[in-house]
């Protein structure tokens, strides 16, 4: 196992955030609480897209009865944002929604209505009393598994090497595409070889400047390793987002 | 993969297909049960893609019914779409249920939703994909029962080798039945599969086609169907569920993740339609006509909007104008959709029964595209097949719409209807033209008003079994694409668009619509040279099928294209579906000389289906209750 420094002092500040009832805040329609939903989308359901997401959570919540705000106007919405949006295909244990509450219900009363709506692959896992805005989430951190047969030890220290050395990716946009080194948006915390496969860990750049999709780094280790990854049941790799960081890369965003 | 669930190998192989949304299960509202306290399960197949399933009114009323009794789990299967199709077939992951992930060669019935005939390739794929023998002689004593149902089943013969049995007519009760029955005779240890099949060949509304021999003449035709048994009925007659009232009415609904054709509350108003156009199969073969109360309208309108959130509430009926308290229901729904901000949507209105008032109110009629179904160019024709709307009802509904801000409509047209000639062709660019011109004339003086247009929509007749003009040949192929330029020769002003279906689509649908166990065949055959989703023009392969029918010995002519005889056994007299053959033929004859009937609520025509009995018809029909 390949351990990097600087991976073992990170603060886990902001759990205890999350146990805060929000049905002790004031809420009222002049006065809405904004509330936050920390919530994991997994196994079957990394397939949702962020669009159908939305408008399934939205749809979610209008039947729930949870007294949530509704944007003024001819055509009133449901005002409901989510954080940093995640690509089909990868999982995740760390995601946000915020509403807005026009009166007081307690946290565990929103999960239990919401999560009677969705499966056990997606639930809510807290409701609480979150104020920092999404766009403070700076950094990601993911779990990237890599299989293969022709995987070995050699193999982890191989792509702890590539992901700690300039590393120049194609990325795709709008505008054409771009030779861009990801080294400065990238941070390995660890990378090591069991049964097969190898697992890493890295903060990647998530602010809306730079954000880096952890698909990039699955290519830079096919191409370095030679391996297709196309085989669902033999070669393959899965990634899951397993936390939010702000600017510090220490203090996790809640 | 060997002993995790296909659904969980296929999570797998997700990544690498195009829409992996279709394919998840996990909606909210779909039924999971305890298999260890589940005595049948069935596994309710959508031979097209999720998108158009889910939306499926008659998949959500069963799959409910079904699920309603606690000892018996239905689940949902959709046809994979090429790629999936393609990942599943690789890696070996047979085709899975949604709700439990098994394979549909686990389940005690498999049962497939008949919407159109171009699926019947897909049905075929399905069950290859799910691990079943395609055929039911060869299907052993572990197999799954193949079910099928819906619209197709009215003329099953063309597939009937791949089915067990056909569930004929409205499937609530008579599903939960079979099921039932077949849960006694598995604990009783009276179960076999032929003698399950015989029983339940003697419970109103099932069809056992194997129990059913069929002879044919020198000719081609049918020359007889003889039951192989005596206590079986010669005649298989379709079930109706007697009050729509009491009848069960799903109180939520699967809602899907991904987007799909329809994303609303639908609600069921009546069953059966009152006008009888003689090309309509649907307008028959729900007869008779039965509705629900405006009370029980509005009861599940607010259980559903509860349990769905959904924005829009769609009234569906084949023309819900003709609602007996069609006011009465708008104004108890708007008393509480308009501060729920609900949309009320009617989506099958009658050019006549289109008003100013009825523009103000219904928020979809304001705000959305506006479509009228003439279906024929002149008055004559319009009189032939009975469609009774005249070129002023229709002036009229435009104008309505025009003073109210609109500025395009759309025309529903059918081309080929039988008597058509040249000048009733030409009669829908005449009729386009004086939309145009009404638009004009009401728009005269008001500034700022955008350049009008007119879509004709044109699909060819298809002849269908239980309509009057079952017996009629279709246009010929050149004769139709000759219609074709014909009217878009007669047209040359830019602010009439001309859509047309593909006539090649119609002349496969035609075959199918009328055709006979022969042509399973062609089914096998096209199946094996990899056809399917053949109502999707991307797949869609006419020279294929002309190729797949001549190997076969097949004239798809035979078919599509022939006058059938008055006195000719039909493929589909085996079903009887309520209304009559006397009564079609009647109205055959009426068409040629363009009589035009009373509609039901005015006057009986003497259908027939009112030997079936019913409650709540605001109708003429005999022997019906008409306590509402
Ligand atoms: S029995 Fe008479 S009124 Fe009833 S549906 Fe038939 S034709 Fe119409």
């Amino acid at each position: 196992m390949v351990q990097l420094s600087g991976s073992e002092n990170i603060i886990l500040s902001g759990d205890e955030l999350l146990s805060r009832d929000v049905g002790e805040l004031p809420a009222s329609p002049e006065k809405p609480l904004q509330i936050r939903a920390k919530f994991y989308k997994i196994g079957m359901m990394q397939y949702i897209s962020h669009l159908d997401l939305v408008r399934t959570m939205t749809r979610i919540i209008v039947r729930s009865g949870v007294p949530a705000w509704y944007s003024q106007g001819f055509n009133p919405r449901l005002k409901l944002t989510f954080s940093l949006p995640l690509s089909i295909g990868t999982q995740s244990e760390c995601e946000f929604f915020d509403i807005r509450l026009i009166s007081p219900m307690s946290s565990a009363e929103i999960m239990s209505r919401l999560n009677r709506s969705l499966t056990d692959e997606m639930q809510i896992v807290a409701v609480y009393p979150g104020t920092r805005r999404f766009g403070d989430i700076a950094w990601a951190d993911y779990e990237i598994k890599l299989t293969s047969p022709s995987l070995s030890e050699n193999a982890a220290r191989e792509l702890a090497d590539l992901y700690t050395s300039p590393l120049v990716v194609t990325k795709r946009s709008k505008t054409g595409d771009k030779e861009v080194d990801i080294l400065p948006f990238l941070s390995l915390r660890s990378c090591r070889f069991e049964d097969g496969s190898v697992t890493l860990r890295a903060l990647l750049s998530a602010d809306s400047a730079n954000y880096l999709n952890p698909e990039y780094l699955v290519r830079a280790a096919q191409d370095r390793l030679g391996l297709a990854l196309d085989d669902p049941f033999g070669e393959c790799y899965t990634i899951v987002r397993k936390e939010v960081y702000l600017d510090d890369r220490t203090t996790v965003f809640r | 993969m060997n002993n995790i669930s296909p659904k969980t190998a296929a999570e797998r192989l997700l990544k690498r297909v195009e829409k992996p949304g279709r394919y998840t299960g996990g909606e909210f509202g779909q039924v999971i049960k305890d298999k260890a306290s589940v005595r049948a399960r069935f596994a309710f197949c959508f031979p097209d893609t999720y998108e158009i399933g889910m939306s499926n009114l008659g998949v959500r009323i069963l799959y409910g019914s079904i699920n309603s009794q606690p000892d018996l789990w239905c689940e949902r299967a959709y046809a994979p779409w090429s790629d999936m199709e393609e990942q599943l077939r690789k890696y070996r992951i047979p085709l899975y249920a949604h709700e439990s992930g098994d394979a549909l060669s686990d389940f005690d019935f498999v049962g497939f939703t008949l919407q159109y005939e171009l699926c019947y390739t897909n049905v075929l794929n399905m069950l290859e994909l799910g691990g079943i023998p395609l055929l039911s002689s060869e299907r052993g004593e572990d197999c799954p029962i193949v079910v099928g149902g819906g619209p197709c089943s009215y003329n099953p013969e063309p597939i009937a080798d791949f089915f067990d049995v056909f569930s004929i007519g409205e499937g609530e009760a008579a599903l939960p039945e079979m099921l039932r029955l077949y849960v006694d005779m598995k604990e009783s240890g009276e179960y076999s599969r032929a003698e399950f099949l015989h029983r339940l060949a003697k419970i109103p509304g099932f069809y056992v086609p194997s129990l059913y021999e069929v002879s044919y003449n020198s000719d081609g035709t049918v020359r007889e169907y003889r039951p192989r048994f005596d206590d079986i009925p010669a005649k298989i007659t379709k079930r109706i569920i007697k009050d729509l009232d009491t009848a069960y009415y799903p109180d939520r609904f699967i809602m899907p993740y991904i987007e799909t054709v329809h994303d609303r509350i639908v609600l069921e108003v009546y069953r059966g339609c009152i006008r009888g156009c003689r090309f309509c199969q649907a307008g028959m073969v729900y007869r008779p006509i039965r509705e629900k109360s405006v009370e029980v309208l509005n009861r599940y309108a607010k259980l559903l909007y509860d349990a769905t959130g959904y924005d829009e509430i769609s009234l569906s009926s084949l023309s819900i104008s003709d609602y007996s308290h069609i006011d009465g229901l708008c104004d108890t729904l708007l008393k509480w959709t308009d501060d729920a901000k609900i949309n009320l949507s009617l989506p099958s209105m009658r050019i006549d029964s289109f008003t100013k008032e009825l523009m103000e109110k219904i928020s979809t009629v304001r705000t959305g595209g506006l479509t009228f179904a003439p279906e024929a160019g002149t008055q004559r024709l319009r009189d032939a097949i009975n469609k009774n709307v005249c070129e002023e009802d229709l002036l009229r509904a435009c104008r309505v719409a025009f003073e109210a801000g609109k500025s395009s409509v759309k025309l529903y047209f059918m081309m080929g209807l039988p008597t058509e000639t040249l000048e009733d062709v030409e009669g829908i660019g005449t009729l386009a033209r004086h939309v145009l011109d009404a638009y004009y004339e009401t728009t005269k003086g008001v500034k700022g008003r955008r350049s009008p247009t007119v879509t004709l929509s044109c699909s060819c007749f298809i002849p269908k079994p239980f309509t009057a003009f079952q017996w009629e040949p279709q246009n010929p192929l050149e004769e139709l694409h000759e219609k074709q330029r014909y009217l878009r020769s007669k047209i040359n002003d830019p602010k009439i668009k001309f859509n047309y279906h593909d006539a090649e689509v119609c002349r496969l649908e035609a075959v199918f619509a009328r055709g006979d166990r022969r042509l399973a065949k062609a089914l096998l055959r096209a199946h094996e040279k990899g056809v399917k989703f053949d109502s999707w023009e991307e797949f869609f392969d006419y020279d294929g099928w002309m190729q797949t029918f001549d190997e076969c010995g097949i004239d798809p002519s035979f078919y599509a294209n022939r006058e059938f005889g008055e006195d000719e056994v039909l493929p589909w007299d085996i079903i009887d579906c309520g209304v009559t053959k006397e009564f079609l033929l009647r109205e055959r004859h009426n068409a040629y000389i363009s009589k035009t009937n009373k509609n039901c609520a005015e006057q009986c025509t003497g259908c027939g289906a009112n030997r079936l009995g019913g409650e709540r018809t605001w109708c003429s029909c005999r022997d019906l209750k008409t306590s509402y």
